[in-house]
This record gives structure tokens, C-alpha cells and sequence, in this order.
């Protein structure tokens, strides 16, 4: 009784301490990487008046809390994530408005600026043809990625083409502390091919905003130090702010007026053009720990040289087996190594169910979604209307397979044991144990040439006694049996084995007395033979526990061909976790699910396990 | 010699005519791709599958060596590199770590039995996964599929509860000759241990062998010629208009070219089936059984 609970409780917490361990890395990682991609702070000067085609407006408090509220709804929407852009405070300073933001990674102040229209600059181009590389990098500064794609000169233009985004003008040249810089200076900075390849820890930061005539100035304050930075009306206010004021540029307008005609028509426009170039600080935090931790690691050895803990060590019997056996431990590594690889890793990749993945930062680097990081798991249930239905045909199916797969395996060997050993009964189990060695995409074939809608066997057979033939591939109510007889098919000989051998292991002389007493093989059957398959049923249970919630999407995959309109019944957690496969925007909701499968089977084995011990069955572990 | 009632002697015949019945389950089925592969396409649209050959042919075959591309003798060539080192890392992996846990001079041997059962019990699901292996810069690499699979927590609890089922004397033995402890591996606890080597050479093998899903995700549309076997007989089955695409516009029928490349595929498996079999049976044994 005792142990049973320990053993529940031991593998919670085990279970809960990795999840925490994980949980905790890639959540300090997180951290870490969000401060280096550009978040901080920034101040809005916002006019109180300002002029809009002649006319002039005046802003009220409310104004600008609707605006600001606007941007950061925009911001959630486009980014799927809440609280990128916090508000902190709004203050009249008497000819302004000063409005205090926090950002998670700059852009998201800036991206949203113009909201009236499409704008071809005629000075962009211009500013191109002087300095490719630094042209490049004003049109693509890319969420906070780790390198700037700054050689993609293609998509820039590609950008160029379809927003027609302000670009720069000569006067986007790099400054550094109010000086530009020589040619040689920006050559130093970037690679030929345009890329930050000197200094990994520089971030580079794009601003292009546009229409946006109450808009004064704005100043942001990173966690970095400016290091170059370009712009009209670009200037560094402390060695980790920049304020930026508008520049006046005649733009082509085409655009929407108030009665829904399309305009296009050249006109002033305010706009803040430019970049900033900052790099990165080491996080203090981390310093300081990696600090206390070296401190105390010195104090330990010096502690041990002194106290001759060390010398003790290294003399003493544990210290020379390792050294003497040496070639164990060698031995371990490849295992350990792989492992950790492709075990390991991808169970800390399961913080992925909890982010929002994005290609560009990773599993590491991707940020935590709201509802403290269980928005996947929220959205899976509210918004997927088809999760329940995936995580029904899971459960169907595999409930199938589990109980005829007992069933079945358990009816053959008992019929196996009855045979006497001989050709016969070899060659039958030869053959019969020979599926279980090939693949499903044989096994798709096969049931392709009795399932074929036309030249099927199936339904040449249906057709020759009358009946109408079945279009197999159009109707799904049909697939749970047939995926749940082919599963069967394939494993059914093979299963005996186990139960096979346990027969074989019981003790003749039960048998023998049985024989005596007057029992006949069904009772002998009854009392003698089953009871004896319990041991090893109670383990193969325990085994195939886990597969309950698990699918062989394998053979769901290959059988059902393709066929768009099985979904109802053979769409299983694992068939769409692989449909998925290339499509990073669905990474995280597919991890959702595979960590809820995953984890609905670790607790039904490690329940069962201890439900078998508890009874004094053999478990498995 | 024990005396059977009448009764029995009923059941017994019943059971054999059972044991027929399941046996045909198997052999209609591979006697009828068989005979459909051989099966020229005019006879084979005419009159569908059939365990008839109403006229003998070998286009099918012919038609799949005789690609343009090559791909299938690629994909071959691919699914017997891939096959072959899976396995003989995996052999040599689970040997290694097997026969370290199981001697007693080892340390830390709880730490690493629970570094093996973690995995077995959780997996971090398909995509962290893949995003792992992409991570590893493994995409497009035929070792995208060789290094996973050159390790598995199962198979080396197997191999290591048969090793610690056999005796330790000889080991010692050989130790106080003073023989490494990779010598006793591969003299000793090896040989004793072929059985399970066997059976897990075995499993590796028609594993890797069989598997269309690692080569799906980690090899995309611009590495057929990397792609291994059972990935492209799975994509043929699959789409007609990748059919046609190695095939170009041949009259044959679609379905008895593919029937035929699946034939194809089987021969490695069914050549080793017959010498393998014993030790599977052993080798499944080991596995129910706790140490």
C-alpha cells in the first residue's frame, strides 16, 4: 500500500521536476535572448495641434490613449502575442504630450505607423544606388533574428516594390556620436556581402514611418550602447538613446479618401526614416551569477587543496577504479551522446507547446505566449473545433487495436500450443510471423487491390453476388475496422510468441494432475492456461498502455492514401502533427497536442505499472 | 503416449482447419501481388488482381530498372548505405553501453539505467524533434535518418538484461589475464551474447529498412536521389503524377509497376527472414521477461 503511493508520488515528482528544469532553462534563455533583440523603453512626443491637408487639428488626452491603444491592439493582432507593447504612461508636459511606452523588440513602435495609403518615394532610389549594403539594411531589420539578413538585397527591393516604404535619402549616411563615418569605418562594420560579420552581438534596428503628422519625436532607450546610427533628424541623447524628429518628403499618394474614392496625388509628408545600429550587453544578471558561481567553485578547490580532500580523492579507491576503467566509461559516451541528441534535446523542445514559434528565432529564442505560456493548449480547445475529433479517432482506433490485439494474440497462441510441433505448425507460424517484417507501405498496397474502387477484390466480389460496389476510399465509417484488421494482420502472428512461450512455461505436471482430476482441455484451459498468461499479460499491458493515446500514424498515413475525405474518422493527433511539417506557423499547436498525447500516456504507464505492482504483478520497469 | 477423447480429436482437426484459414490470410495476399506484378497490362486492366497469370510478363520490372533517372537502383543503393550503418552503430552502441552497465567495477550505473528509461517513457513529439535534427544541421543528410536511429533506450535494457544473464566467470577470467575491457566485449560477451546482437541487428535493419517517415521529413522534394526506398515506393503508391514523372508516359499500368517495385523492396527482407527467425523468437523472449 505504501509503496504504491511512494512510487505514484516519486514519479510525479520526477515528472514535475523535469518539467520545471526545462521550463526554467529555456524560459531564462528566453529572457535573455528578448533583452538582446531590441526591447526597452521609448518617449512619444505627440503634438497637441498639427496640420492635416490644410486643416489644422487639435489632440486630446483621449486622442492619444485611443491611438496608442489602437497601435497596441494592431500589434497584438499581427504579432499574435499580447503585452510586445505596453503603455506606461501618458503626460500633458504643456506643449506636448509625452507618452511612455515599453517594447519587447523595437519594430513594433514603428512598423504600424502609416495607416492612409501606399507611398512611392522619389528619392528612395537615390540612396540605393550610394551604399547597397547600407540601403539593405534600412528596409530589413527582421524580428529580432539573430543576424540581420542584410545581404538579402533582393527582398529589399522586393519590399521597395510592393509597400513602396520610404527609404532613405543621402543623408542616411552612418553617424557615429554625431560625426559620419569614412567609408573605411563602414566597410569595417559590415561584410562585402552586407552581413554584421565582425560583431555578433550588434543588433540592427529599421525605422520608416509615415503619415503620422501628430507625431513629434520619438526616443528610444535600449539595452545596448548606440554604435552607429543614420537619419534627418537622427541624433543620440546618452550613449543608449536616439530621438528621432520627422523629415518632410514629397510623396506620391495613392490612397482611400473619406467617400471610398481612390486618390493619387503628390503631397508633404512627415516621416521618420533611418537606423540605429546598437550592440548588446551581457545580461548583469548572468554575469553575476556565472561570478558567484566561479567564486565559490575557487573557494571549493582551494578549500580542498587545503584541507586535502582532493589529494584523499584522487588516492582513494572510488578516483581509481574510474581511472583503471577508464574504457567503461568510453564505452557510454556514444550512447549517451545520441541520447541526449535526439532524445533529450527534443523533450526540452516540447517548450515549444508552450511559445509562439516563429522560423526565424527558434525553439530557443521564440517568445512564451500569454496565459502564462498555456495559450496553445487554451486555443486547441476553444478555437480547433476538429481537436476533439482528432483526439476521438485517436482514442478509437488504438482502443481497437488494444483490445484485439490481446485478444487475438492470446485465441492464436492458445490454438498454436494445441498443435502438434511439427512441419506444419512451423510453416504456419513462419508465415504468419512474417508481416510483422514488412513495411506499411506494403501493406497499403496489398489492401490497395482489395479495396480499389474499380478491379478491387472486394468489391468485385461485392458486384458478383449483386451487391453495389463500395467506393473504400470515400467512406470513412469503413476505416476504423479496416485500420484496426490490418493492424491486426500485421501483428497478429508475431504477438503470439510471448504467450506462446508462457504456455510452453507452465508446469506439465498441473496439466498431468488436471488430466487425472477429469478436466478437459476447455477447463484446463480455463484454470490452468489463462491464469498462467497473467503475468505476462500484466507486462504487455503495462507496454501497450502508453500506445492507448498514441496512433500509428504510420500506418493511418500510408493506408488511407491521401484521401481527403477519410478525415472524419482516420485523423488522428499523429497524422496531422506530420500534415504539418512545414508549416512553422502551426508548430506550436501541433507540439500542444503532441505533449498532451505524450503526457496522458507517460501517466497511464506509470499508473499501470504501480496498479500491476500493487498486486503483486510483475511490472515492467 | 496420452490418449485423445473424441471430443479432442474434433478440436484438434478444427483447430487445423483454422490454422489453414489464418495461414491463406497471409499467402493469397503476397501470391496475388506477385502474380499481378508478372501480369502484362492488357490483362492486368482487363481483368483487375487476380491469382491467374492470364498472360506473363516482365515490363513491370523491366520498365523500373530501366528508368531514366535510375532512381530506384539510387533509392536501393540509399536504403542498403542507410540500412547497413543504422544498424552497425547500433550494434556497436548498445554493446558498448549495455556491457558497461552491466559490470560491477562500473559506477553511476543507476544514473545511467535512469538516463535510459526517461526516453522510453516520454518523447518530446515529432516536431521538437524535427526542429531538433534540423537544428543540428542535419537536413537534406542521409544522416538525418542514420544518427537517430543509431540508438535505442529499449534495445539496449534488452541487451543489457541478456548480458547480465550470462556468467561473469569468464569475464574475470579473461581480466585477470589482464584483457581490456573492450577485448572481453568483443571475445567473450559478444559471442555469448549473439543471440540478442541478432535479434537487435535484425530490428534495426528491417526497421531502417521499412522507414518512409524520417526520409519524408528530412530529405525534401530536391533530394530524391537521396531519398531511400521504402520513401519512394511510398511516394509512387501515392500520387500518380510522381509516377509519371520517373516514368514518364508509359503505357503501363500504374498499379502493376507499383506492385512490382513493392515486390522489389521485400527481397532483402525475405532473403534474411528465414535465417533470422530463431533468433527473433529468442530475442522477443528476452524482452517480456524483467531481469
Amino acid at each position: 500500500m505504501k509503496s504504491f503511493y511512494a512510487k505514484i508520488r516519486t514519479a510525479i515528482l520526477i515528472a514535475a521536476a523535469a518539467m520545471l528544469c526545462f521550463i526554467l532553462c529555456s524560459c531564462s534563455a528566453a529572457e535573455v535572448n528578448l533583452a538582446r533583440d531590441g526591447s526597452g523603453t521609448a518617449t512619444v512626443r505627440i503634438a497637441k495641434t498639427y496640420i492635416d491637408d490644410g486643416v489644422t487639428v487639435s489632440v486630446t488626452e483621449k486622442d492619444v490613449k485611443d491611438r496608442i491603444d489602437g497601435l497596441i491592439k494592431a500589434v497584438e493582432y499581427s504579432s499574435g502575442m499580447e503585452n510586445r507593447l505596453k503603455l506606461r504612461s501618458i503626460k500633458d508636459a504643456g506643449e506636448f504630450y509625452s507618452v511612455n511606452l515599453s517594447f519587447m523588440r523595437a519594430q513594433y513602435i514603428c512598423t504600424y505607423g502609416g495607416d492612409a495609403g501606399y507611398y512611392s518615394y522619389k528619392k528612395s532610389s537615390e540612396f540605393v544606388k550610394e551604399a547597397d549594403s547600407v540601403a539593405t539594411l534600412t528596409e530589413y531589420w527582421y524580428y529580432g533574428s539573430y543576424k540581420p539578413y542584410l545581404k538579402s538585397y533582393e527582398n529589399a527591393k522586393y519590399n521597395f516594390a510592393n509597400y513602396r516604404r520610404p527609404s532613405a535619402n543621402a543623408a542616411l549616411k552612418p553617424k557615429r556620436a554625431g560625426a559620419e563615418l569614412t567609408e573605411a569605418e563602414v566597410a569595417g562594420l559590415f561584410s562585402e556581402s552586407g552581413e554584421l560579420a565582425e560583431n555578433a552581438r550588434g543588433r540592427i534596428f529599421t525605422f520608416y514611418i509615415a503619415d503620422m503628422e501628430w507625431l513629434e519625436s520619438i526616443t528610444f532607450n535600449f539595452k545596448g550602447k548606440v554604435e552607429v546610427y543614420a537619419g534627418t533628424g537622427t541624433v543620440t541623447a546618452g550613449e543608449r538613446s536616439l530621438t528621432v524628429t520627422p523629415v518632410t518628403e514629397k510623396a506620391d499618394i495613392t490612397g482611400i479618401d473619406a467617400d471610398g474614392e481612390v486618390i493619387h496625388e503628390t503631397r508633404d509628408v512627415k516621416c521618420f526614416v533611418g537606423y540605429v545600429y546598437f550592440t548588446l550587453e551581457a545580461n548583469k544578471a548572468a554575469v553575476g551569477i556565472f561570478a558567484v558561481l566561479g567564486v565559490a567553485l575557487a573557494g571549493f578547490v582551494i578549500y580542498g587543496i587545503i584541507t586535502g580532500v582532493f589529494k584523499r580523492f584522487f588516492k582513494g579507491k572510488f578516483f581509481r577504479s574510474l581511472v583503471r576503467n577508464y574504457d567503461l566509461y568510453l564505452m557510454v559516451i556514444p550512447g549517451v551522446v545520441l541520447l541526449f541528441l535526439f532524445a533529450y534535446l527534443p523533450m526540452g523542445g516540447v517548450t515549444l507547446a508552450f511559445k509562439n514559434y516563429r522560423t526565424t528565432d527558434g525553439i530557443w529564442r521564440s517568445e512564451w505566449t500569454s496565459m502564462f505560456g498555456l495559450k496553445n493548449f487554451y486555443d486547441l480547445f476553444a478555437e480547433r473545433n476538429s481537436f476533439p475529433l482528432l483526439i476521438k479517432n485517436t482514442f478509437v482506433l488504438a482502443f481497437w487495436k488494444f483490445i484485439f490485439g490481446f485478444l487475438i494474440a492470446i485465441a492464436l497462441a492458445v490454438l498454436f500450443s494445441y498443435l502438434k510441433n511439427g512441419l506444419f505448425k512451423k510453416t504456419v507460424q513462419t508465415i504468419s510471423y512474417f508481416p510483422y517484417f514488412i513495411s506499411w507501405v506494403v501493406i497499403s498496397t496489398i489492401s490497395y487491390m482489395f479495396l480499389a474502387t474499380d478491379g478491387g477484390i472486394l468489391n468485385k466480389a461485392i458486384t458478383a453476388f449483386g451487391g453495389t460496389a463500395i467506393n473504400w476510399y470515400a467512406s470513412p465509417k469503413y476505416w476504423p475496422f479496416i485500420l484496426t484488421f490490418t493492424a491486426m494482420w500485421r501483428t497478429a502472428g508475431y504477438s503470439t510468441i510471448i504467450y506462446l512461450a508462457a504456455i510452453v512455461n507452465i508446469n506439465p505436471s498441473l496439466y498431468e494432475a488436471a488430466t487425472i482430476d477429469g478436466a478437459g482441455r476447455f477447463q484446463q484451459l480455463l484454470h490452468i492456461t489463462l491464469p498462467g498468461l497473467i503475468p505476462v499479460l500484466g507486462i504487455q499491458i503495462v507496454f501497450s498502455l502508453g500506445n492507448l493515446v498514441r496512433d500509428d500514424f504510420d500506418q493511418i498515413y500510408t493506408m488511407v492514401r491521401g484521401s481527403a475525405l477519410l478525415r472524419d474518422t482516420t485523423d488522428t493527433i499523429g497524422k496531422i502533427v506530420y500534415e504539418n511539417i512545414g508549416t512553422p506557423s502551426a508548430y506550436s499547436s501541433t507540439a500542444a497536442m503532441g505533449l498532451l498525447q505524450g503526457l496522458v500516456g507517460l501517466i497511464l504507464v506509470v499508473t499501470s505499472n504501480a496498479i500491476l505492482k500493487r498486486h503483486d504483478i510483475q511490472g515492467a520497469y | 503416449m496420452i490418449i485423445r477423447s473424441r471430443g479432442e480429436k474434433i478440436f484438434d482437426v478444427i483447430n487445423v482447419f483454422i490454422m489453414i484459414v489464418f495461414a491463406a490470410l497471409f499467402i493469397i495476399p503476397a501470391l496475388l501481388m506477385i502474380c499481378s506484378s508478372f501480369t502484362a497490362t492488357r490483362e492486368l486492366t482487363l481483368y483487375g488482381y487476380s491469382l491467374i497469370i492470364r498472360k506473363f510478363s516482365l515490363e513491370y520490372y523491366k520498365s523500373i530498372f530501366g528508368m531514366e533517372s535510375n532512381q530506384f537502383v539510387l533509392s536501393l543503393g540509399n536504403s542498403v548505405f542507410v540500412s547497413g550503418l543504422t544498424t552497425f552503430f547500433m550494434v556497436l552502441t548498445t554493446s558498448f553501453f549495455a556491457y558497461a552497465i552491466t559490470r560491477k567495477q562500473m559506477k553511476f550505473k543507476k544514473i545511467l539505467s535512469f538516463y535510459l528509461i526517461i526516453p522510453m517513457l516520454f518523447s518530446g513529439g515529432t516536431i521538437p524533434y524535427y526542429l531538433i535534427v534540423n537544428g543540428l544541421g542535419l537536413m537534406n543528410s542521409l544522416w538525418a535518418i542514420i544518427l537517430p536511429g543509431s540508438v535505442s533506450a529499449w534495445y539496449i535494457l534488452l541487451v543489457k538484461n541478456f548480458f547480465s544473464s550470462l556468467s561473469e566467470s569468464l569475464n574475470e577470467a579473461a581480466e585477470i589475464e589482464g584483457a581490456s575491457n573492450f577485448q572481453v566485449l568483443f571475445h567473450i560477451t559478444l559471442p555469448l551474447g549473439f543471440p540478442i546482437i541478432a535479434t537487435i541487428i535484425l530490428y534495426t535493419a528491417v526497421g531502417t529498412w521499412n522507414d518512409w517517415f524520417q526520409a519524408s521529413i528530412f530529405l525534401d522534394s530536391n533530394h530524391y536521389n537521396l531519398w531511400p526506398l521504402q520513401a519512394f515506393v511510398r511516394r509512387l503508391q501515392d500520387s500518380d503524377e510522381f509516377l509519371k514523372s520517373y516514368f514518364g508516359n508509359t503505357s503501363l499500368n500504374f498499379n502493376g509497376i507499383r506492385t512490382a517495385a513493392v515486390i522489389l523492396s521485400l527481397i532483402p527482407i525475405i532473403m534474411v527472414y528465414p535465417f533470422v527467425q530463431r533468433f527473433f523468437i529468442e530475442g522477443t523472449m528476452v524482452g517480456s521477461v524483467k531481469e
